[in-house]
């Protein structure tokens, strides 16, 4: 296998373009690098988006270029459906150390996405009273300081696609 | 099993200043005199000590480097030295294979504690302190756990295994009743079960009593071959194995597949495989506690009770006279010197420190009568799980 560094290029081309520039005005204060600003940059498009390797088929985040499963870099970002479940929780009652604290939610959590067992994404969970592990959710966009973020709300599990 | 370290290199000295929430000292001061103690301690002076293992918190937070303990000892000559991030075997795991190839004879592991006034109230008026943390600027509020990783694996460990928080009290509980006896711990009043209940919550399910208490203080090593341990002043604790492992999935602690696949069940097949003895030959039992959780989590992964069952095996395996656990067939104790939650947050270097002077027989009040071996456990879930079997 050859390493693919010259023509292997993440497929951003789902994202409409914006400058380096631009992207790191309108995220002011997150930490980007080349590779992950593309997934904040969904996030003004109010979508939330993953790594998908054209060669293995699995889908992985962090977003980066070289697929961690069969090192392809024929990677795309790609929209997920925002679906999935509860897989860990806690609740924050008082700021972490470093960092400020953010609006008042349910829980924090780590919610395992729909696409695929193992693919995860740490948010916020709001509208509950009872955030328990398992617990089927949707993907709701919430604006904190200019920023709309990812956050996810309960889904009645009557409605909820199969998983 | 290719092992050949295998009780090759000893832990000959050690050196603590005890742990402090209203200490006024500096990270180097500290540090120093831990480590003049544990050189003086070894029976050794500066000059037989020719490498340095430092350890670092995270990026930006203070930290005394290599280059400054050796300054700061008036070390002539070091043909070895290292700055590995914290828990500590990954410094000790760095020494002993600098000593065990021949880079160097005797290597002194340093690691200072230090109150960051952003997290200990207590801190928050040192204006001295405060210059020292000046590049650690607050970041943008973004969602996630922030912090709460291990908050959140704990509830997802209740919910799975249909348990509540009285485990987690065992841990906390236990760790007072010994401390009392511990003169280094920065919490030695005994706490009951009421109290650890009714203690305010700070990362939902865990509480006050859940979460290791940042502190002031230091602690030190000496290590060198078995061979030169034999001349020294102090029984010499052998290094019988060490690990520190990686899973695929470390980046993030949501990355990890579940409760049952973790980092720590790799250091105890690792482990298994290097060493020939464990937790049925181990005299007490260490097992880190940063968080209440990671305790519970290592008894499993260890193998001193089944996955999900560290909860029941507290409880069935407890002594309500002394309020402390006794496990096993034998009674062993846990985490003796009342481990980070009692002692303060110490990164490991205390688990290691208690270890060493339990096998050497001079833990005064709270000594296991003829503690010969020990499997300790020391850090987190992820991405620095890490054990060591040390015997005397």
């Amino acid at each position: 296998m050859e390493v693919d560094v010259e023509n292997g290029g993440l497929d951003v081309t789902a994202l409409p373009d914006m400058s380096d520039d631009e992207m790191v005005a309108r995220l002011k204060g997150i930490v980007l690098d080349h590779e992950t600003k593309w997934f904040y940059r969904a996030w003004l498009e109010r979508r939330l988006v993953g790594c998908w390797c054209r060669a293995c088929e699995t889908w992985s985040l962090p977003v980066r270029r070289f697929c961690p499963n069969c090192w392809s870099t024929l990677v795309t970002i790609r929209d997920l459906s925002g679906q999935g479940h509860v897989f860990t929780a806690t609740h924050l009652l008082q700021p972490y150390p470093f960092a400020a604290m953010g609006p008042k939610t349910s829980a924090s959590a780590t919610i395992e996405l729909a696409e695929q067992p193992g693919l995860r994404f740490a948010s916020e969970i709001i509208d509950t009273d009872t955030v328990r592990v398992g617990m089927p959710v949707t993907v709701t966009w919430v604006e904190v300081d200019g920023l709309p973020c990812p956050f996810f709300r309960p889904v009645d599990e009557r409605n909820a696609a199969p998983q | 099993m290719r092992y050949p370290i295998r009780d090759a290199v000893a832990i000959v000295g050690v050196g603590s200043t005890g742990f402090s929430r209203s200490s006024a000292r500096s990270m180097l001061d500290m540090t120093t005199e831990a480590a003049i103690t544990a050189i003086l301690d070894a029976g050794l002076t500066k000059n037989d000590i020719d490498g340095l293992a430092g350890t670092m918190m995270i990026a930006g937070a203070p930290t005394v480097s290599p280059m400054e303990m050796g300054a700061a000892l008036g070390l002539e000559r070091v043909t070895y030295f290292s700055h590995a991030p914290v828990p500590i075997v990954f410094s000790l795991m760095d020494a002993m294979a600098a000593v065990y190839s021949g880079a160097c004879e005797t290597v002194l592991i340093f690691h200072g504690v230090f109150r960051s006034p952003r997290i200990s109230k207590s801190a928050g008026g040192d204006a001295i302190r405060a210059t020292k943390f000046a590049g650690l600027s607050a970041k943008r509020w973004m969602p996630g756990l922030a912090g709460g990783d291990y908050a959140a694996w704990a509830k997802r460990y209740m919910e799975v295994y249909g348990v509540d928080r009285e485990g987690l009290a065992r841990v906390a509980v236990n760790g007072r009743s010994w401390a009392v006896d511990n003169p280094l711990a920065v919490w030695r009043e005994p706490i009951d079960f009421d109290t650890y209940y009714a203690a305010r919550m700070v990362r939902e399910p865990l509480g006050l009593f859940d979460m290791d208490t940042p502190v002031d203080g230091a602690d030190a090593f000496v290590i060198t071959t078995a061979e030169r341990a034999r001349d020294l002043a102090q029984p010499a604790v052998l290094v019988h194995a060490a690990s520190s492992c990686l899973l695929d999935r470390n980046a993030d602690c949501g990355e990890l597949l579940d409760l049952d696949r973790t980092a720590a069940d790799l250091v105890a097949e690792d482990l298994r495989s290097k060493s020939e003895l464990w937790v049925d030959d181990s005299d007490f039992c260490i097992a880190y506690d940063g968080f209440s959780i990671i305790a519970l989590n290592w008894l499993e992964s260890f193998g001193w009770c089944g996955r999900g069952e560290a909860s029941a095996f507290l409880c069935d395996n407890w002594d309500n006279k002394n309020e402390r656990a006794r496990l096993g067939a034998r009674g062993v104790p846990l985490n003796p010197h009342g481990g980070s939650l009692s002692e303060g947050g110490t990164q490991g270097s205390g688990h290691l420190r208690e270890s060493v002077v339990q096998l050497r027989g001079q833990a005064g009040a709270r000594q296991v009568p003829d503690a010969k071996a020990a499997v300790v456990a020391i850090g987190g879930l992820y991405m620095n799980a890490q054990g060591v079997v040390l015997r005397r």
